[in-house]
Parts: C-alpha cells; sequence; structure tokens
C-alpha cells in the first residue's frame, strides 16, 4: 500500500501542470484553486480502480479532474461562497488595466486569455482548455462525451472568438 | 493570428506549475482523512436530511394512529383520522423511499465517465428532488380532513361545511395542479417555477439550466466546419 501511494504521488508530479491548468480555468482564487488541486487528487486516487491500462492515462485523469472541476465550480457559484470568475475576471482586468509596469506582453496576453477563458460557459472552457492543452479532436470527443465534429466545430467557434477579441483588446 | 499563437500564450508562464501540488505522503495521508470527513457530498446531505425528517414524520403518524387506536373508543371520526394520517404517512414513505433510491444512484456515480455523461447524471440527481416533492404535494388536502366526522359533515352547521368544502377543495385543486405541473418538462413555465424558486428551489432551477445547456452541448452544430 505504501508503494502504491508512493506511485500515486509521483504521477501526480508528473501530471500537476494539466492540473494546476484546469484549477486556474475553473477558479482564480489561490484558496480555491487549492482546494480543487487537493480535490482532484483525492478523486483520482479514489478513482484509481476504474482506471483501463488499454486506454491512454491521459484521457481517463483529465475525465476525472474535469468532472472535479466544473462539480466544485457549480456547487461553488452556487452557493456563492466562492470569489465568482466574474470578480477574478474583474481583478486580472484591473490588473491588466492599470499595471502600466507589465513589460511582458506575453505576460499580459495570458491573463487576458485566462480571463476570456473564465467567461466561457464551463462546458466549452474544458473543449478550449484540452485545446490548447494540444490534445486531439478524437481524445476531447472521448473526454467530452460528444463527437468529434462536434468537438472541431465548437472548438473552431471558441478558437475564432478568442482571437478576435485578443486582437480587439491589443489594438 | 494562428492557432499556435494561443497556444503559445497558453504555456507561457508555466513556471508557476512547479510550486503547485507539493505534496507528500504525510500530506496526502493528512488530506485523505479530511477529505473522507467531508464526503457528504452537497447532494448527498439534502437527501439523508430528507430521509431523516421524513422517517420522523412518518413515526410521528404511527404514534398518533397507534396512540388513537388504543386510547379512544371506536368512532366515525377515526375514518377521517385514521386515513387521513395514513395518506400522509404513505406518500411521504414514497417521497422517503426516491430519496434513499437518489442516494444508491450517487454512490454509483462515479467521475471517470465522459464529462457530459457525468454531469448530467449529477444535474438530472440535483433535479429529481422534485419527483418526491410533487408527490407529498398530493398530501396537502389530507391536513384539511384528519379532524373531521361523519356528524360534523352531516349535521354541521352551513357555514362550517361551505368553509371546509372551499378549503379542502382548494388543496385538492392546488395539489393536483402542483402535481400535475411540477416536472422537468414545464422548466420553462415562470407560474410553476416562480412559485418553487420562492421554496428554496433555485439550486434544482439551476440545475435545470445546465441540462438544457448539456443537451444544447451535445447537439451537432447545424455549420460543421473542420
Amino acid at each position: 500500500m505504501p508503494n502504491k501511494k508512493r506511485e500515486f504521488l509521483a504521477l501526480i508530479q508528473e501530471n500537476k501542470r494539466p492540473i494546476f491548468k484546469i484549477c486556474n480555468a475553473y477558479c482564480r482564487n489561490r484558496e480555491d484553486r487549492e482546494d480543487l488541486a487537493q480535490e482532484i487528487v483525492y478523486q483520482l486516487w479514489r478513482s484509481e480502480h476504474t482506471y483501463d491500462a488499454g486506454y491512454k492515462f491521459s484521457t481517463w485523469m483529465y475525465r476525472v479532474a474535469l468532472n472535479v472541476a466544473i462539480s466544485f465550480y457549480r456547487s461553488h457559484t452556487n452557493i456563492g461562497s466562492m470569489v465568482s470568475f466574474d470578480d477574478c475576471a474583474n481583478d486580472v482586468e484591473n490588473a491588466v488595466a492599470e499595471d502600466t509596469e507589465y513589460e511582458n506582453e506575453a505576460e499580459k496576453n495570458r491573463q487576458l486569455l485566462y480571463r476570456l477563458i473564465g467567461e466561457l460557459k464551463e462546458l466549452d472552457r474544458m473543449l478550449i482548455l484540452l485545446f490548447l492543452e494540444a490534445k486531439s479532436y478524437k481524445e476531447i470527443a472521448e473526454i467530452a462525451g460528444i463527437t468529434e465534429t462536434n468537438v472541431a466545430t465548437r472548438i473552431n467557434r471558441i478558437k475564432e472568438k478568442l482571437k478576435q477579441q485578443i486582437t480587439y483588446s491589443n489594438n | 493570428m494562428q492557432d499556435d499563437y494561443l497556444m503559445k500564450i497558453w504555456q507561457v508562464n508555466d513556471s508557476q506549475a512547479d510550486h503547485f501540488l507539493e505534496i507528500d505522503e504525510p500530506a496526502f495521508e493528512k488530506l485523505q482523512h479530511e477529505k473522507a470527513k467531508s464526503q457528504l457530498h452537497k447532494l448527498i446531505v439534502p437527501k439523508l436530511t430528507g430521509i431523516l425528517l421524513g422517517l420522523g414524520w412518518i413515526a410521528f403518524m404511527i404514534l398518533l394512529i397507534s396512540l388513537s387506536l388504543r386510547y379512544s373508543p371506536v368512532s366515525s371520526g377515526k375514518i377521517f383520522f385514521i386515513g387521513s394520517l395514513g395518506v400522509i404517512a404513505v406518500t411521504t414513505a414514497v417521497a422517503v423511499f426516491l430519496y434513499v433510491r437518489d442516494l444508491y444512484t450517487i454512490r454509483q456515480i462515479g467521475n471517470d465517465d465522459s464529462v457530459v455523461a457525468i454531469q448530467h447524471k449529477l444535474a438530472e440527481l440535483q433535479c429529481s428532488v422534485i419527483r418526491s416533492v410533487r408527490i407529498m404535494w398530493l398530501q396537502l388536502p389530507f391536513y384539511t380532513t384528519w379532524y373531521l366526522n361523519y356528524d360534523m359533515l352531516l349535521h354541521g352547521s352551513l357555514l362550517f361545511r361551505i368553509v371546509q368544502f372551499l378549503v379542502t377543495g382548494g388543496a385538492v385543486w392546488l395539489s393536483v395542479w402542483l402535481f400535475r405541473n411540477i416536472r422537468y418538462e414545464n422548466r420553462h413555465k415562470k407560474r410553476v417555477w416562480g412559485f418553487m424558486r420562492g421554496y428554496g428551489f433555485s439550486s434544482v432551477s439551476r440545475a435545470m439550466e445546465f441540462m438544457d445547456e448539456i443537451e444544447h452541448f451535445k447537439a451537432q452544430p447545424e455549420d460543421v466546419k473542420r
């Protein structure tokens, strides 16, 4: 058992970047982000027996993590205890607007991208997050549970919207 | 702007991830302990509360019926009393059974199925409370009949009989109307959901909206382009 736990924690360390991205996409408040990360780790551990080695580990991990993140986001916004995404988005927006010392254009765009992603509905947010994580349409379809064509169409629309908004904000 | 550009922006400042989620074994043990304690998910707590309250109410009805049978003489009034309380107990039992079934379903849901499937199941479970609510409303008229007896109905004053008829008739109308209208298919009817929201069912309403969103999300957009 200790070995199993050690292996699991090592696996989490290897995959903490996607978990970090998911947490960032679904909550911007640091405390909530940490809460969500812990919840994801715990649920991954609990669901570990459902992993079928015949499939890609990342598909299974994203399914669990995104399900936990969406449920977490929905339950917290419902009870209103979490700083809402809009509030967070405003924080970021203000920071971007006021922060004249922002020398790093890329960092500014990153903040903007996060803000724009934060404005998407939770299911669209999942699609663009998986796309930006360079997942294939096939894998995204498996994670989301919709057809590949549907994934492609929706991602195209979201991308266009994001590009337009980024271009508009930068001009 | 190319897709690569969006991806590049997305990758910026990933170094923050290095300091994220640093969990060693003792910290993980602690996390497991804390999470196991808080396993009573938000979906479970309201249903468990409903089950406990329902069982308490059923026990109270049974107690009243048995006390009535044991200590008071047999009379025509007992038919109304026992009948009304009996119906209330039975409808409450049906609602409790539905809650217990939901709890069983919640335990069966993992997180490893596709996001759309799991989120749909969860939203559906959140909405399932309306099934129990519909059934509970059916008992409303019986709260207006438990104290009656034949004597009151046959020989009571005209005013009493008119008022009783209006009250019970109104309760029957309201309970049937709510039973027929409180359902997922009527989620867009303002009259029904305005009423439900007033009784603290806004989270159910939000779950229904999310179910609509999921249905829309699953549907193939018309202008497919790859």
